[in-house]
């Protein structure tokens, strides 16, 4: 069974927790200003690349929604079906 | 005799006797109070299993070590729930309204609040909690549980046990958590306001299946570690909505889900090895845990606030607290006290697709999480 899960650990092309530590994951806490500035700086990162992440999918959702219109009995039908649902 | 005895009794720790404390407590909030039965049932057995002294489940080699090795530690439970989940999300409400998107992002400053709550207590205590198991914490702010897994195994492999029981808990007490904040964070007359919403606006079926196959294609080219989260969920959504495979969206839906609701249940419950959980950290997980679905719903309704200085035809602003992923039950938190403060106010439809929305948020910010610090 031990062999099982090693096979598929060591077939997964997933990151493992024994890869060497990257510049945030180098630090443990023991100096607490070094790991608050790279937890405030990996905060700061993370919450601009949501925001612009964000921007890119509503883009192309926007872009998907003017290519593919609606037809116009779509209105009818869906009020038809929640309707029936009802 | 005392021989006998020996054979037949182990004597334990008071910490094992404790996890059966916190196992029937577990069971007790599932089948009494009905929080999360689902997850918090099996949780509640696999914790009563592994921490009696001498049980043989504890031990190497047990199913559920093997559970804990094959479905944990690769991932592939949370994966499976992922593609369940994107059976079951309607994305069409936000699809709708694409603008509601952007109500998904706030609520993760939550998370990232939190990391550096954790990060702070090391001023306090030098070394006690490292940058990856601070981020595990605030993850706990996605209000997802596969989420949650996955950042978790990955950054504080220790503490998933503690981390998976937090988030679970917490999203089944959104209905405590978040009424208080949003009375707090705004004052009567917003809560009033009125929105006007189209639920039959059409949506095109081919935007419905495009959608998912877009969001791939976006996450592949901008945040390829993303696809870990991102895959299954719109694998998931585009059995869904393709129309062309009912049978395994229903079997996503429904047994595969409840299959590995169970046995990831089990798992989870597996690692609550009071040996090891029984410290002041997992005390503080859990307490960051509530704090970081406090910052989420805190972060939602002050970022609509703050939209509405700009906008002519106000929002209400509890809408921003849905953008919690915790789905459907935030959308009916913001429903409720809509309804308390105004019967005939009806902000389910908005509220449902920020809901989607934050759903989308927070497996943003895990896929960020995942590719900055791996």
């Amino acid at each position: 069974m031990t062999d099982l899960a090693h096979s598929l650990q060591s077939q997964r092309p997933l990151p493992s927790v024994t890869v060497p530590p990257n510049r945030y994951l180098r630090h443990d806490g023991h100096d607490p200003a070094a790991a608050f500035y790279a937890g405030l700086e990996l905060s700061g990162i993370c919450m601009a690349a949501i925001l612009i992440l964000l921007a890119v999918y509503y883009a192309a959702i926007r872009m998907l929604i003017r290519l593919f219109p609606a037809h116009s009995g779509a209105r009818e039908s869906l009020a038809n079906e929640i309707r029936k649902k009802v | 005799m005392p021989n006998i005895a020996n054979a037949l009794w182990t004597i334990g720790t008071w910490r094992e006797y404790a996890m059966v404390g916190v196992g029937l407590l577990l069971l007790w909030l599932a089948i009494r109070k009905r929080y999360e039965p689902l997850l918090l049932l099996p949780i509640g057995i696999g914790c009563l299993l592994v921490n009696f002294p001498g049980s043989p489940l504890a031990m190497t080699g047990s199913f559920l070590s093997l559970l804990y090795r094959v479905g944990i530690e690769t991932e592939l439970f949370p994966i499976l729930i992922f593609v369940g989940i994107g059976a079951m999300i309607d994305f069409s409400m936000m699809l709708r309204q694409p603008v509601t998107l952007f109500f998904g992002g706030p609520p993760c400053l939550g998370i990232f609040l939190t990391a550096l709550v954790a990060l702070a207590v090391n001023f306090v205590k030098p070394g006690f909690f490292s940058v990856g198991e601070a981020a595990a914490i605030g993850i706990i702010g996605a209000a997802d549980g596969p989420t949650s897994i996955v950042v978790g195994r990955m950054f504080a492999p220790e503490w998933i046990g503690p981390i998976v029981v937090a988030a679970y808990s917490y999203m089944s007490l959104v209905p405590l958590i978040q009424p208080p904040v949003i009375r707090l964070l705004t004052p009567c007359a917003e809560r009033r306001i009125r929105m006007e919403t189209d639920p039959h606006r059409p949506v095109s079926p081919r935007v419905l299946i495009l959608f998912p196959v877009v969001f791939i294609l976006l996450t592949g080219l901008l945040l390829p570690k993303g696809l870990i989260l991102v895959g299954p969920l719109m694998l998931g959504n585009l059995l869904r909505v393709s129309g062309c495979v009912e049978r395994l969206s229903k079997t996503a839906q429904n047994e595969l889900a409840n299959i590995v609701t169970l046995f990831l249940g089990l798992a989870i419950g597996a690692s609550l090895s009071g040996t090891s959980v029984l410290r002041l950290k997992t005390l503080l997980i859990l307490l960051f845990g509530l704090l970081a679905f406090v910052f989420d719903t805190a972060a939602g309704v002050l970022f609509a606030r703050f939209l509405n200085l700009f906008l002519r035809r106000k929002i209400n602003p509890m809408i921003g607290a849905a953008g919690l992923s915790a789905f459907p039950m935030s959308a009916r938190v913001v429903q409720k006290l809509a309804q308390e403060e105004d019967p005939s106010n009806i902000l389910l439809m908005p509220a449902v697709g920020v809901n989607v929305a934050g759903q989308i948020g927070s497996i943003i910010a895990g896929c960020l999480i995942i590719s900055l610090l791996s």
